[in-house]
Protein backbone atom coordinates (compact mmCIF):
# COMPACT_ATOMS: atom_id res chain seq x y z
CA UNK A 1 0.00 0.00 0.00
CA UNK A 2 2.70 2.28 1.09
CA UNK A 3 4.58 1.45 -2.17
CA UNK A 4 1.47 2.34 -4.16
CA UNK A 5 1.15 5.63 -2.31
CA UNK A 6 4.82 6.38 -2.99
CA UNK A 7 4.37 5.58 -6.67
CA UNK A 8 1.28 7.78 -6.84
CA UNK A 9 2.98 10.70 -5.14
CA UNK A 10 5.92 10.32 -7.57
CA UNK A 11 3.47 10.26 -10.47
CA UNK A 12 1.84 13.43 -9.16
CA UNK A 13 5.25 15.02 -8.86
CA UNK A 14 6.09 14.10 -12.43
CA UNK A 15 2.72 15.39 -13.59
CA UNK A 16 3.16 18.69 -11.76
CA UNK A 17 6.70 19.01 -13.26
CA UNK A 18 5.23 18.33 -16.71
CA UNK A 19 2.56 20.94 -16.07
CA UNK A 20 5.27 23.41 -15.05
CA UNK A 21 7.24 22.59 -18.17
CA UNK A 22 4.11 23.03 -20.30
CA UNK A 23 3.34 26.39 -18.68
CA UNK A 24 6.98 27.49 -19.33
CA UNK A 25 6.67 26.36 -22.94
CA UNK A 26 3.44 28.35 -23.21
CA UNK A 27 5.20 31.35 -21.75
CA UNK A 28 8.07 30.97 -24.24
CA UNK A 29 5.59 30.60 -27.11
CA UNK A 30 3.70 33.71 -26.03
CA UNK A 31 7.03 35.59 -25.82
CA UNK A 32 7.95 34.36 -29.30
CA UNK A 33 4.54 35.44 -30.54
CA UNK A 34 5.14 38.85 -28.98
CA UNK A 35 8.54 39.10 -30.69
CA UNK A 36 7.08 38.04 -34.02
CA UNK A 37 4.30 40.60 -33.72
CA UNK A 38 6.83 43.27 -32.78
CA UNK A 39 8.97 42.32 -35.77
CA UNK A 40 5.93 42.40 -38.03
CA UNK A 41 5.03 45.81 -36.65
CA UNK A 42 8.57 47.03 -37.37
CA UNK A 43 8.47 45.68 -40.89
CA UNK A 44 5.08 47.33 -41.41
CA UNK A 45 6.48 50.63 -40.10
CA UNK A 46 9.50 50.34 -42.36
CA UNK A 47 7.29 49.60 -45.31
CA UNK A 48 5.11 52.57 -44.58
CA UNK A 49 8.25 54.77 -44.13
CA UNK A 50 9.66 53.61 -47.44
CA UNK A 51 6.38 54.15 -49.20
CA UNK A 52 6.17 57.63 -47.68
CA UNK A 53 9.83 58.50 -48.54
CA UNK A 54 10.05 57.12 -52.04
CA UNK A 55 7.69 59.67 -53.59
CA UNK A 56 9.61 62.35 -51.69
CA UNK A 57 12.91 60.98 -53.00
CA UNK A 58 11.66 60.73 -56.53
CA UNK A 59 10.26 64.25 -56.18
CA UNK A 60 13.71 65.51 -55.13
CA UNK A 61 15.39 63.64 -57.96
CA UNK A 62 12.86 65.04 -60.38
CA UNK A 63 13.42 68.56 -59.09
CA UNK A 64 17.19 68.10 -59.32
CA UNK A 65 17.08 66.81 -62.88
CA UNK A 66 14.85 69.76 -63.80
CA UNK A 67 17.36 72.15 -62.28
CA UNK A 68 20.17 70.36 -64.06
CA UNK A 69 18.57 70.73 -67.47
CA UNK A 70 17.64 74.37 -66.71
CA UNK A 71 21.27 75.00 -65.70
CA UNK A 72 22.51 73.59 -69.00
CA UNK A 73 19.91 75.69 -70.84
CA UNK A 74 21.25 78.80 -69.12
CA UNK A 75 24.66 78.41 -70.78
CA UNK A 76 25.62 81.83 -72.14
CA UNK A 77 26.72 81.79 -75.76
CA UNK A 78 30.49 82.08 -76.16
CA UNK A 79 32.32 82.95 -79.33
CA UNK A 80 35.30 80.65 -78.70
CA UNK A 81 37.21 81.95 -81.73
CA UNK A 82 37.26 85.53 -80.52
CA UNK A 83 37.75 84.38 -76.92
CA UNK A 84 40.95 82.54 -77.87
CA UNK A 85 42.13 85.57 -79.87
CA UNK A 86 41.58 87.83 -76.87
CA UNK A 87 43.33 85.38 -74.55
CA UNK A 88 46.32 85.22 -76.86
CA UNK A 89 46.55 88.98 -76.94
CA UNK A 90 46.10 89.25 -73.16
CA UNK A 91 48.82 86.63 -72.65
CA UNK A 92 51.17 88.49 -74.97
CA UNK A 93 50.51 91.78 -73.14
CA UNK A 94 51.11 90.15 -69.77
CA UNK A 95 54.36 88.58 -70.94
CA UNK A 96 55.47 91.88 -72.49
CA UNK A 97 54.61 93.80 -69.32
CA UNK A 98 56.53 91.31 -67.18
CA UNK A 99 59.56 91.43 -69.48
CA UNK A 100 59.51 95.26 -69.65
CA UNK A 101 59.27 95.52 -65.85
CA UNK A 102 62.17 93.15 -65.38
CA UNK A 103 64.32 94.76 -68.12
CA UNK A 104 63.71 98.29 -66.84
CA UNK A 105 64.70 97.24 -63.33
CA UNK A 106 67.83 95.54 -64.65
CA UNK A 107 68.68 98.55 -66.85
CA UNK A 108 68.54 100.96 -63.91
CA UNK A 109 70.64 98.59 -61.79
CA UNK A 110 73.20 98.20 -64.58
CA UNK A 111 73.31 101.98 -65.04
CA UNK A 112 73.98 102.52 -61.31
CA UNK A 113 76.64 99.80 -61.36
CA UNK A 114 78.33 101.38 -64.43
CA UNK A 115 78.47 104.72 -62.62
CA UNK A 116 79.98 103.10 -59.53
CA UNK A 117 82.58 101.13 -61.50
CA UNK A 118 83.58 103.44 -64.31
CA UNK A 119 82.78 107.05 -63.34
CA UNK A 120 84.78 109.27 -61.00
CA UNK A 121 82.36 109.85 -58.13
CA UNK A 122 82.56 111.57 -54.77
CA UNK A 123 82.33 109.37 -51.66
CA UNK A 124 78.75 110.48 -51.07
CA UNK A 125 77.74 109.66 -54.68
CA UNK A 126 79.60 106.34 -54.57
CA UNK A 127 77.75 105.30 -51.44
CA UNK A 128 74.41 106.46 -52.84
CA UNK A 129 74.74 104.64 -56.19
CA UNK A 130 76.16 101.50 -54.54
CA UNK A 131 73.13 101.40 -52.26
CA UNK A 132 70.73 102.12 -55.15
CA UNK A 133 72.18 99.59 -57.64
CA UNK A 134 70.53 96.37 -56.38
CA UNK A 135 67.14 97.94 -55.52
CA UNK A 136 65.51 98.12 -59.02
CA UNK A 137 66.65 94.62 -60.01
CA UNK A 138 65.53 93.22 -56.65
CA UNK A 139 62.19 95.00 -57.05
CA UNK A 140 61.74 93.47 -60.53
CA UNK A 141 62.51 89.97 -59.23
CA UNK A 142 60.17 90.49 -56.26
CA UNK A 143 57.34 91.63 -58.59
CA UNK A 144 57.90 88.57 -60.79
CA UNK A 145 57.72 86.24 -57.78
CA UNK A 146 54.55 87.90 -56.47
CA UNK A 147 52.87 87.44 -59.87
CA UNK A 148 53.95 83.79 -60.00
CA UNK A 149 52.52 83.24 -56.52
CA UNK A 150 49.21 84.80 -57.57
CA UNK A 151 49.00 82.53 -60.60
CA UNK A 152 49.84 79.53 -58.49
CA UNK A 153 47.03 80.39 -56.09
CA UNK A 154 44.53 80.00 -58.94
CA UNK A 155 45.29 76.31 -59.22
CA UNK A 156 44.77 75.62 -55.50
CA UNK A 157 41.48 74.38 -54.09
CA UNK A 158 38.95 77.11 -53.27
CA UNK A 159 39.53 76.90 -49.49
CA UNK A 160 43.31 77.33 -49.85
CA UNK A 161 42.85 80.09 -52.40
CA UNK A 162 40.62 81.99 -49.97
CA UNK A 163 43.21 81.55 -47.20
CA UNK A 164 45.80 82.90 -49.63
CA UNK A 165 43.56 85.93 -50.27
CA UNK A 166 43.28 86.56 -46.53
CA UNK A 167 47.05 86.42 -46.12
CA UNK A 168 47.41 88.73 -49.10
CA UNK A 169 45.10 91.30 -47.49
CA UNK A 170 47.07 91.15 -44.24
CA UNK A 171 50.34 91.51 -46.16
CA UNK A 172 48.94 94.45 -48.09
CA UNK A 173 48.23 96.25 -44.81
CA UNK A 174 51.72 95.36 -43.60
CA UNK A 175 53.30 96.89 -46.76
CA UNK A 176 51.33 100.11 -46.30
CA UNK A 177 52.39 100.26 -42.66
CA UNK A 178 56.05 99.87 -43.66
CA UNK A 179 55.54 102.50 -46.40
CA UNK A 180 54.04 104.86 -43.85
CA UNK A 181 57.02 104.43 -41.50
CA UNK A 182 59.42 104.87 -44.44
CA UNK A 183 57.66 108.05 -45.59
CA UNK A 184 57.58 109.41 -42.05
CA UNK A 185 61.34 108.75 -41.59
CA UNK A 186 62.06 110.43 -44.95
CA UNK A 187 59.92 113.41 -43.95
CA UNK A 188 61.82 113.75 -40.66
CA UNK A 189 65.17 113.60 -42.50
CA UNK A 190 63.93 116.20 -44.96
CA UNK A 191 62.71 118.36 -42.09
CA UNK A 192 66.17 118.32 -40.45
CA UNK A 193 67.80 119.17 -43.79
CA UNK A 194 65.24 121.93 -44.39
CA UNK A 195 65.96 123.53 -41.01
CA UNK A 196 69.70 123.33 -41.67
CA UNK A 197 69.36 124.88 -45.15
CA UNK A 198 66.94 127.58 -44.04
CA UNK A 199 69.16 128.59 -41.11
CA UNK A 200 72.41 128.42 -43.08
CA UNK A 201 71.35 129.59 -46.55
CA UNK A 202 67.89 131.18 -46.15
CA UNK A 203 66.51 128.74 -48.76
CA UNK A 204 62.89 129.04 -47.64
CA UNK A 205 61.10 128.47 -50.96
CA UNK A 206 62.97 125.36 -52.13
CA UNK A 207 62.93 123.48 -48.81
CA UNK A 208 59.46 124.70 -47.87
CA UNK A 209 58.04 123.38 -51.15
CA UNK A 210 59.80 120.04 -50.69
CA UNK A 211 58.44 119.71 -47.18
CA UNK A 212 54.87 120.54 -48.30
CA UNK A 213 55.00 118.02 -51.17
CA UNK A 214 56.38 115.35 -48.85
CA UNK A 215 53.76 116.14 -46.23
CA UNK A 216 51.05 115.50 -48.84
CA UNK A 217 52.65 112.14 -49.71
CA UNK A 218 52.85 111.17 -46.02
CA UNK A 219 49.22 112.20 -45.51
CA UNK A 220 48.00 110.14 -48.51
CA UNK A 221 49.93 107.07 -47.34
CA UNK A 222 48.58 107.58 -43.80
CA UNK A 223 44.95 107.85 -45.05
CA UNK A 224 45.36 104.75 -47.19
CA UNK A 225 46.83 102.80 -44.30
CA UNK A 226 44.04 103.89 -41.93
CA UNK A 227 41.36 102.99 -44.52
CA UNK A 228 42.84 99.53 -45.13
CA UNK A 229 43.26 98.97 -41.41
CA UNK A 230 39.62 99.85 -40.78
CA UNK A 231 38.36 97.71 -43.69
CA UNK A 232 40.51 94.66 -42.96
CA UNK A 233 38.32 92.90 -40.34
CA UNK A 234 35.17 93.05 -42.48
CA UNK A 235 37.11 92.04 -45.61
CA UNK A 236 38.59 89.05 -43.77
CA UNK A 237 35.17 88.09 -42.42
CA UNK A 238 33.59 88.23 -45.87
CA UNK A 239 36.24 85.85 -47.18
CA UNK A 240 35.85 83.62 -44.12
CA UNK A 241 32.11 83.40 -44.83
CA UNK A 242 32.86 82.09 -48.31
CA UNK A 243 34.89 79.18 -46.96
CA UNK B 1 70.92 74.21 -82.53
CA UNK B 2 68.52 75.41 -85.20
CA UNK B 3 67.10 71.91 -85.34
CA UNK B 4 66.46 71.94 -81.60
CA UNK B 5 64.78 75.35 -81.82
CA UNK B 6 62.64 74.14 -84.68
CA UNK B 7 61.69 71.10 -82.65
CA UNK B 8 60.91 73.23 -79.61
CA UNK B 9 58.80 75.57 -81.72
CA UNK B 10 56.97 72.59 -83.16
CA UNK B 11 56.15 71.29 -79.66
CA UNK B 12 55.08 74.77 -78.56
CA UNK B 13 52.73 75.10 -81.55
CA UNK B 14 51.29 71.64 -80.84
CA UNK B 15 50.72 72.56 -77.21
CA UNK B 16 49.10 75.85 -78.17
CA UNK B 17 46.71 74.01 -80.48
CA UNK B 18 45.91 71.51 -77.70
CA UNK B 19 45.23 74.29 -75.18
CA UNK B 20 43.05 76.11 -77.74
CA UNK B 21 41.08 72.90 -78.28
CA UNK B 22 40.70 72.47 -74.56
CA UNK B 23 39.48 76.03 -74.11
CA UNK B 24 36.94 75.60 -76.89
CA UNK B 25 35.71 72.40 -75.25
CA UNK B 26 35.37 73.88 -71.78
CA UNK B 27 34.24 77.41 -72.72
CA UNK B 28 30.53 76.57 -72.06
CA UNK B 29 31.45 75.17 -68.61
CA UNK B 30 33.34 78.37 -67.76
CA UNK B 31 30.52 80.49 -69.16
CA UNK B 32 27.98 78.72 -66.93
CA UNK B 33 30.18 79.23 -63.86
CA UNK B 34 30.65 82.89 -64.78
CA UNK B 35 26.88 83.31 -65.20
CA UNK B 36 26.33 81.74 -61.76
CA UNK B 37 28.49 84.37 -60.10
CA UNK B 38 27.93 87.45 -62.27
CA UNK B 39 24.65 88.69 -63.74
CA UNK B 40 26.08 91.63 -65.65
CA UNK B 41 26.85 90.57 -69.23
CA UNK B 42 30.00 92.63 -69.80
CA UNK B 43 31.46 91.63 -66.44
CA UNK B 44 30.53 88.04 -67.24
CA UNK B 45 32.54 88.21 -70.48
CA UNK B 46 35.46 89.71 -68.61
CA UNK B 47 35.27 86.89 -66.07
CA UNK B 48 35.21 84.21 -68.80
CA UNK B 49 38.35 85.79 -70.27
CA UNK B 50 40.08 85.80 -66.90
CA UNK B 51 39.13 82.16 -66.35
CA UNK B 52 40.40 81.16 -69.81
CA UNK B 53 43.65 83.01 -69.29
CA UNK B 54 44.17 81.32 -65.92
CA UNK B 55 43.43 77.90 -67.46
CA UNK B 56 45.90 78.61 -70.28
CA UNK B 57 48.59 79.67 -67.79
CA UNK B 58 47.99 76.55 -65.70
CA UNK B 59 48.35 74.18 -68.66
CA UNK B 60 51.30 76.22 -69.93
CA UNK B 61 52.93 75.73 -66.53
CA UNK B 62 52.27 72.00 -66.76
CA UNK B 63 53.91 71.72 -70.16
CA UNK B 64 56.99 73.55 -68.86
CA UNK B 65 57.26 71.17 -65.92
CA UNK B 66 56.40 73.87 -63.41
CA UNK B 67 54.90 72.85 -60.06
CA UNK B 68 51.92 75.12 -60.48
CA UNK B 69 50.28 73.50 -63.48
CA UNK B 70 48.07 70.53 -64.18
CA UNK B 71 49.68 67.40 -62.76
CA UNK B 72 47.13 64.88 -63.91
CA UNK B 73 45.90 64.15 -60.38
CA UNK B 74 42.35 65.15 -61.29
CA UNK B 75 40.37 64.99 -64.50
CA UNK B 76 40.88 67.88 -66.90
CA UNK B 77 37.25 68.93 -66.39
CA UNK B 78 37.70 69.06 -62.61
CA UNK B 79 40.91 71.04 -62.97
CA UNK B 80 39.31 73.56 -65.33
CA UNK B 81 36.25 73.90 -63.07
CA UNK B 82 38.46 74.42 -60.03
CA UNK B 83 40.35 77.27 -61.71
CA UNK B 84 37.09 78.76 -63.00
CA UNK B 85 35.54 78.68 -59.52
CA UNK B 86 38.66 80.23 -58.00
CA UNK B 87 38.51 83.03 -60.54
CA UNK B 88 34.79 83.49 -59.91
CA UNK B 89 35.32 83.78 -56.15
CA UNK B 90 38.22 86.16 -56.76
CA UNK B 91 35.90 88.22 -58.96
CA UNK B 92 33.24 88.34 -56.23
CA UNK B 93 35.82 89.51 -53.67
CA UNK B 94 36.99 92.27 -56.03
CA UNK B 95 33.43 93.32 -56.79
CA UNK B 96 32.62 93.36 -53.07
CA UNK B 97 35.53 95.67 -52.52
CA UNK B 98 34.46 97.91 -55.39
CA UNK B 99 30.88 98.11 -54.27
CA UNK B 100 28.74 96.05 -51.95
CA UNK B 101 27.87 93.02 -54.03
CA UNK B 102 24.42 93.65 -55.35
CA UNK B 103 22.34 91.30 -57.39
CA UNK B 104 21.76 93.94 -59.99
CA UNK B 105 21.29 92.92 -63.56
CA UNK B 106 19.41 89.86 -64.54
CA UNK B 107 20.18 86.87 -66.66
CA UNK B 108 19.81 87.94 -70.24
CA UNK B 109 17.82 85.27 -72.07
CA UNK B 110 19.16 86.41 -75.40
CA UNK B 111 22.56 85.54 -74.04
CA UNK B 112 21.77 81.84 -73.68
CA UNK B 113 23.00 79.38 -76.26
CA UNK B 114 20.39 78.70 -78.85
CA UNK B 115 18.40 81.80 -78.03
CA UNK B 116 16.46 83.04 -81.01
CA UNK B 117 16.05 79.49 -82.27
CA UNK B 118 12.94 77.44 -81.64
CA UNK B 119 13.87 76.82 -78.01
CA UNK B 120 10.85 76.63 -75.85
CA UNK B 121 10.09 79.88 -74.00
CA UNK B 122 9.25 77.93 -70.87
CA UNK B 123 12.68 76.34 -70.83
CA UNK B 124 14.29 79.75 -71.09
CA UNK B 125 12.11 81.03 -68.31
CA UNK B 126 13.08 78.06 -66.14
CA UNK B 127 16.75 78.68 -66.87
CA UNK B 128 16.34 82.36 -66.01
CA UNK B 129 14.54 81.55 -62.76
CA UNK B 130 17.20 79.04 -61.76
CA UNK B 131 20.09 81.42 -62.42
CA UNK B 132 18.35 84.26 -60.57
CA UNK B 133 17.72 81.89 -57.67
CA UNK B 134 21.29 80.59 -57.66
CA UNK B 135 22.70 84.11 -57.54
CA UNK B 136 20.70 84.80 -54.40
CA UNK B 137 22.39 81.98 -52.50
CA UNK B 138 25.47 82.43 -50.33
CA UNK B 139 28.69 81.86 -52.26
CA UNK B 140 29.49 78.54 -50.57
CA UNK B 141 26.03 77.16 -51.37
CA UNK B 142 26.15 78.56 -54.89
CA UNK B 143 29.46 76.78 -55.44
CA UNK B 144 28.41 73.31 -54.34
CA UNK B 145 25.10 73.48 -56.12
CA UNK B 146 26.55 74.69 -59.42
CA UNK B 147 29.21 71.96 -59.23
CA UNK B 148 26.53 69.38 -58.50
CA UNK B 149 24.40 70.65 -61.39
CA UNK B 150 27.48 70.43 -63.59
CA UNK B 151 27.56 66.71 -62.78
CA UNK B 152 30.52 66.49 -60.42
CA UNK B 153 30.53 63.83 -57.71
CA UNK B 154 30.76 64.72 -54.01
CA UNK B 155 34.41 63.56 -53.88
CA UNK B 156 35.30 65.77 -56.83
CA UNK B 157 33.50 68.73 -55.23
CA UNK B 158 35.32 68.09 -51.95
CA UNK B 159 38.66 68.10 -53.80
CA UNK B 160 37.84 71.28 -55.66
CA UNK B 161 36.71 73.10 -52.55
CA UNK B 162 39.33 71.68 -50.19
CA UNK B 163 36.78 70.47 -47.63
CA UNK B 164 35.68 66.98 -46.57
CA UNK B 165 32.87 64.99 -48.15
CA UNK B 166 30.63 65.27 -45.10
CA UNK B 167 30.77 69.04 -45.26
CA UNK B 168 29.97 68.90 -48.98
CA UNK B 169 26.91 66.71 -48.33
CA UNK B 170 25.68 69.11 -45.64
CA UNK B 171 26.19 72.12 -47.89
CA UNK B 172 24.40 70.46 -50.78
CA UNK B 173 21.46 69.68 -48.53
CA UNK B 174 21.21 73.25 -47.25
CA UNK B 175 21.79 74.69 -50.69
CA UNK B 176 18.92 72.63 -52.11
CA UNK B 177 16.62 73.75 -49.32
CA UNK B 178 17.58 77.39 -49.78
CA UNK B 179 17.21 77.26 -53.54
CA UNK B 180 13.80 75.58 -53.23
CA UNK B 181 12.69 78.37 -50.89
CA UNK B 182 14.05 81.09 -53.15
CA UNK B 183 12.41 79.54 -56.23
CA UNK B 184 9.08 79.29 -54.41
CA UNK B 185 9.25 82.97 -53.45
CA UNK B 186 9.90 84.00 -57.05
CA UNK B 187 6.83 85.36 -58.80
Amino acid sequence: MSDNKKAMSENEKVISEDKEAISEDKKAISEDKKLVSEYREGVRDQESDTSANSPQMSELDKQFSQWQSAYKDATPSVDTGSLIKEIKSARFKLKLKGAVDLLLGLAVSVWCLTLVLFEPLSTYQLLLFTALAPIPAAFGVWGYRVRQKQWKAQTLDVHSMLSFKQTQLQQQLHYWKISLYGCAVLWCGLFVLAIFNVVMFNAYTLWGTQLVINSVVVYIVYRRYKKLNADLPSALKKIEDMK
Amino acid sequence: MRGINKNKNGIAVKETIQIEKLLSEYAPLMARIAATFEANKSLQDELIQEMSLAVWRAFDGASKGSDKGFRGEASVKTFVAKIAHNKAVDHVIKEQRRKEFTHDGEFDPSNAAGAGSSRDATLQENAMDLMTGLRQLEIKYRQVLSMMLEGFSQIEIANMLGINEGAVAKRIDRARQQLTQVMEQQP
